[in-house]
């Protein structure tokens, strides 16, 4: 051991990698393994190690590889992997360059896909002149999915959130493996047949392309399409595309996220309707309002006598149901004042003192402060309190007559 | 009112009637006419909100293959 030669970690690291590199095996090589340790870098480059239960290997794909790949690694995944082996000198390590990777056993599933998906979709199956619209406001919701796990769960939270008193039903089916397809389908036919709802969800959580493939069958597929009640499928994660996906009459990313496509928001719903009850209201006082200026403006040209007392009689009535409108915006203001926060700020402009300063009164019984909303209510000789803009005037009443009548006025105070 | 209709038929007849009186284009019985139906149409559409039964149910099948609802506990 006198003539030792040395080499420096270098060299050797050098010399490795060229044998490895020279090697004609390990330059163009497939490997099946078990995926784990899949680390996306910010780089775009993916680390991961290669496993079988006796062994690991280490290895790289780089970005432009990974972009040209139709899923997503993921621990645990079965993988065909291509590439070639080397060295990375800096760490020691060998390790796979990967520059092409197929999941294991999936070939034969995603061509199954691909002609199914075909078949049908020239029968017609995905024709959207075919879908049916879910109802704006589903009375019943029926939701096959299985009994367990949190995609009941989800819907049930999502929907609570949403609109308080929903009425859901339940079928309870397995959504993964051989039977799942037959009780999806049976499922289906029997809402439908026994009429349980309005809308179906048909739901499950994500899983690999194995677990979603009840999805992918026919019967499935066919048992959607002859559903009379709409059906919206929220079948794993946003990027799974099942065929149910494109048989229903709607495709939900998630099965949250169905919850809120079936689901309308109440307090929305409730703000929408009294908003066109206040356009209602604001429309017709406002009509009136002008209506009983054109007629006191006309009998200001000093009309002939019949005319005028015709002009006179159509102004009462419009002072009469300007005041009716009042009472009954009044009443309902207080209806809704404890529905809908911030609402009363815009109905100020409806407080009968504004309008009193416009000039209008308000007549009620001084016995009991009732207001006074029809001569019937009242007899000559009772006392009467009038509210002005800025006080009262008590008075009896020395006689009354009755200008017009009819089943309109009545509806318009008993409108309920 | 038309119980056989739909929410959303419902409130589509509401904004027609909204945008009727709106146009300012009736005579005044008629818009008082459309004005009380708009009313009542209003108010039987937040019944119709609050209908709906606040229910949970699953539907359990037996051995003869009949179908029976029960309550479904989260």
């Amino acid at each position: 051991m006198t003539s030792k030669t040395y080499y420096s970690v270098s060299e050797v690291t050098q010399y490795i990698k060229s044998m490895l590199d020279t090697d004609s095996l390990l330059s163009n090589i497939y490997i099946q393994g078990e995926l784990s340790n899949v680390k996306y870098h910010y780089s775009g480059h993916v680390y991961f190690t290669l496993k079988d239960p006796f062994a690991v290997i280490k290895g790289v794909m780089f970005k432009s590889n990974v972009n040209r790949l139709p899923f997503r690694l993921e621990d645990g995944l079965m993988v065909t992997v291509r590439g070639y082996i080397s060295v990375y000198e800096p760490s020691g390590q060998y390790q796979i360059y990967a520059d092409a990777m197929k999941k294991q056993g999936t070939g034969d599933l995603y061509e199954a896909f691909e002609l199914l998906k075909a078949k049908l979709d020239k029968e017609g199956l995905f024709d959207p002149s075919k879908k049916k619209k879910p109802p704006l406001l589903p009375e019943k919701i029926a939701v096959v999915t299985s009994a367990t796990g949190a995609v009941i769960r989800d819907i049930i939270h999502v929907l609570s959130r949403r609109f308080p008193n929903f009425h859901l039903i339940l079928y309870p089916v397995h959504v993964q493996g051989k039977e799942a397809s037959g009780e999806i389908a049976r499922a289906l036919r029997v809402i439908n047949d026994k009429n349980l709802a309005d809308v179906i969800i048909l739901a499950r959580g994500g899983g690999s392309i194995e677990e979603l493939w009840p999805f992918n069958e026919e019967l499935t597929a066919r048992s959607i399409y002859e559903s009379r009640i709409p059906v919206i499928s929220a079948v794993g994660h946003e990027t799974d595309f099942t065929i149910a996906d494109f048989v229903a009459d709607l495709r939900a990313p998630t099965p949250s996220a169905a919850a809120e496509i079936v689901m309308p928001d109440k307090e929305a719903l409730v703000q929408t309707i009294t908003d066109r009850q206040e356009r209602l209201l604001y429309a017709v006082l406002n009509r009136l309002m002008r209506t009983r200026e054109w007629v006191t403006n006309l009998s200001e040209n000093r009309l002939k006598m019949p005319l005028t007392y015709r002009l006179d009689q159509y102004r009462l009535k419009c002072d009469h149901m300007t005041t009716l409108m009042i009472n009954r915006m009044t009443a309902t203001v207080q209806e809704h004042r404890n529905r809908i926060v911030g609402l009363s700020s815009k109905l100020d402009a409806l407080n009968p003192v504004n309008t009193m300063n416009r000039g209008f009164a308000i007549a009620v019984h001084t016995k009991d402060g009732s207001i006074l909303k029809s001569v019937d209510e009242t007899e000559p000789g009772e006392r009467l309190r009038i509210f002005l803009r800025d006080g009262t005037v008590d008075s009896v009443v020395s006689g009354k007559e009755k200008h017009m009548q009819g089943d309109l006025y009545e509806e318009v105070i008993h409108g309920e | 009112m038309n119980n056989e209709k739909s929410f959303e038929e419902n409130m589509q007849e509401l904004d027609q009637i909204v945008k009727n009186i709106e146009s300012g284009k009736l005579n005044l019985e008629d818009m008082l006419k459309e004005f009380s139906k708009g009313m009542k149409l209003s108010k039987y559409l937040l019944k119709m909100l609050d209908d709906i039964d606040k229910k949970i149910e699953m539907i359990v099948e037996n051995n003869q293959n009949e179908i029976k609802l029960t309550d479904f506990e989260v």
